[in-house]
């Protein structure tokens, strides 16, 4: 049994409003779920996962071909990556496969031409298939803090875990994000979907708005890092048994823990696998129906044993 | 309670033991910062520093992580600054570069602005709610390979911990699992200085929210300043 420690938030989801930009003729016009939620921080460390994503600025079938998705009509390097102080290359934009095998798979945007998009990290399987992607803006920091009330500059912080099991480590200052030398801006910090961070305050509330995802997310999961992730789902508390992670896990030996959202971070709940059903700390299979649930807004620590990839599904899913 | 051993007991102990392994990584982010806005260690003359650096951390002992009484750190403050540093080695004195990995651009040295962000500190080592601490020399330096200090070349120095207040966030703890702590004075109040500033006085107010911190001389230009004071004040009775 979970024990829930959150204070009362206001999730205003708006249904049908569209604010997909139209910048190709080939762009499929959609009516998303957009919203936004207001959540409360308690002093002290909480795990915050984005419950949204940014709308789709591309849609679209695509033909792969080595690193790249073919496109059509888009302002040649409107994607491209951008310079910040602490990195050259800094995406700012990913694609997405919505559809098919690689559902929910995302690809950062090294840049792109009127006819094609360069992405990296594209597996040789799909060469030469043609599947439908969505472009979206990333989600930053910056977007976190936008309609923060509370934030104090140089002392509130987030900590953001690197695949390799570093801490990127960003403070509030003015407005914006300061890196770890409290000087560097670092407001574009990505957070990947489905990736949660660490945050830090004195108490304070974000409120954080976009688009509810239709289609799956895939989530990378690193051996060498405990990993900061959560479902995408901005309604509310997610039920551990429809975390779908059971199958990635290997039977025994990884696990995740369910953090306290008071501040504290403690451990309320461990789970593990079989390879099938998830499993209690007791190592007993969920019961059907079980209530373990993880809060609103937060996430989950995963250990795995080896590098893997979540699928979470949509929160619309059940 | 009895523990029965069954033959699954073996299996679900050494499955316990994997279970306790995924959280073994846990760690916490400690971080100082300090510039114009959160304010600054100053010297006795309440000027900018030019040399010397910081050194934060903790206290540990045999039992683990503790804090010092602070009459224990206010009487090191009494002695020379010279036997400040090995002064609080000798209670406990862990900085935190000790356990963990500089962040970038990681600069505790004097003159400001310090940017010091330290991560990766195994939270089974600083566990969350332990006592923190700042320690400014005005000279001196910190060795990250073989981790010691010649802070013993300072002759002033100053040390401040924030607690005992009402609200937590505003206390100089340990963060939780995964969190981040940053020490700055913005938390300095005129009211509590007495209690927070452990060696030192508070010095001016910085914007808003900020507070310098005003470092200690070394006793023998102090007790050179007080006998000129006393002399004054003797040429002016006569």
């Amino acid at each position: 049994m979970v024990i829930h420690t959150r204070v009362a938030l206001a999730v205003v989801l708006l249904f049908g409003a569209s604010m997909v930009a139209n910048l190709s003729a080939q762009t499929t016009v959609s009516t998303p779920i957009v919203g936004f939620r207001k959540t409360t921080l308690p002093s002290g460390s909480v795990c915050i996962v984005p419950g949204f994503v940014k709308d789709p600025v591309y849609q679209s079938s695509s033909l792969i071909s080595g690193q790249n998705f073919a496109v059509t009509g888009l302002t040649s390097g409107a994607f491209n990556e951008s310079s910040f102080s602490d990195r050259p290359n800094y995406p700012t934009y990913y694609v997405e496969i919505v559809s098919g095998t690689y559902e929910g798979y995302t690809f950062d945007v090294q840049s792109n031409s009127a006819s094609q998009v360069t992405v990296s990290g594209l597996p040789s399987q799909l060469n030469g298939q043609t599947v439908s992607i969505a472009i979206r803006p990333h989600y930053k920091l910056d977007d976190l803090a936008a309609g923060n009330n509370g934030l104090l500059d140089y002392s509130d912080a987030v900590n953001i875990t690197n695949p390799d099991g570093s801490t990127t480590t960003r403070y509030f200052a003015s407005g914006s994000w300061i890196a770890e030398d409290f000087a560097s801006p670092a407001g574009h910090t990505v957070i990947y979907p489905g990736s949660g961070v660490v945050f830090s305050t004195g108490g304070a509330s974000i409120t954080t708005s976009g688009t509810v995802k239709t289609t799956k997310t895939a989530v990378p999961l690193y051996a060498a890092a405990v990993n900061y992730v959560g479902r995408l789902n901005p309604s509310g508390s997610s039920l551990v048994s429809g975390m779908n992670m059971a199958g990635i896990l290997v039977p025994y030996t990884d696990g995740f823990n369910v953090p306290s959202f008071d501040g504290q971070m403690t451990t309320t709940s461990t789970y593990y696998s079989d390879g099938v059903e998830t499993l209690d700390a007791g190592y007993s299979p969920l019961a059907p129906g079980a209530t373990d649930a993880i809060p609103a807004d937060s996430g989950v620590q995963v250990s795995v044993s080896s590098d893997t990839v979540w699928i979470m599904n949509s929160a619309l899913t059940p | 309670m009895t523990l029965k051993m069954t033959k699954s007991t073996p299996i679900l102990a050494l499955l316990a033991l994997l279970g306790f392994a995924a959280n073994s990584k846990a760690v916490v982010t400690i971080a100082h910062v300090e510039n114009s806005t959160t304010g600054a260690f100053l010297t006795s003359a309440g000027t900018s520093l030019t040399t010397g650096e910081v050194s934060f951390g903790f206290f540990t002992n045999s039992l683990g992580v503790y804090a010092p009484t602070i009459s224990a750190i206010k009487t090191i403050g009494d002695a020379s600054p010279a036997s400040a540093w090995s002064s609080i080695l000798s209670l406990g004195w862990t900085d935190v570069r000790k356990l963990g990995t500089l962040g970038t651009g990681f600069d505790p040295a004097f003159p400001i602005n310090i940017g010091a962000t330290v991560q990766n500190v195994p939270f089974a080592s600083l566990p969350s709610n332990t006592q923190l601490y700042v320690f400014g020399f005005n000279a001196g330096t910190w060795n990250n390979t073989a981790k010691t200090a010649t802070f013993g070349l300072a002759t002033e120095w100053a040390a401040v911990s924030i607690v005992g207040r009402s609200t937590s966030a505003d206390n100089w703890l340990s963060p939780a699992d995964g969190g981040t702590k940053v020490l700055n004075f913005a938390k300095l109040q005129a009211s509590t200085a007495a209690n927070d500033i452990l060696v030192g006085s508070l010095g001016s107010r910085i914007g808003t929210s900020g507070y310098n911190v005003i470092m200690i001389p070394e006793p023998a230009t102090a007790s050179l300043v007080l006998l000129g004071i006393g002399l004054l004040v003797a040429k002016r009775r006569k």
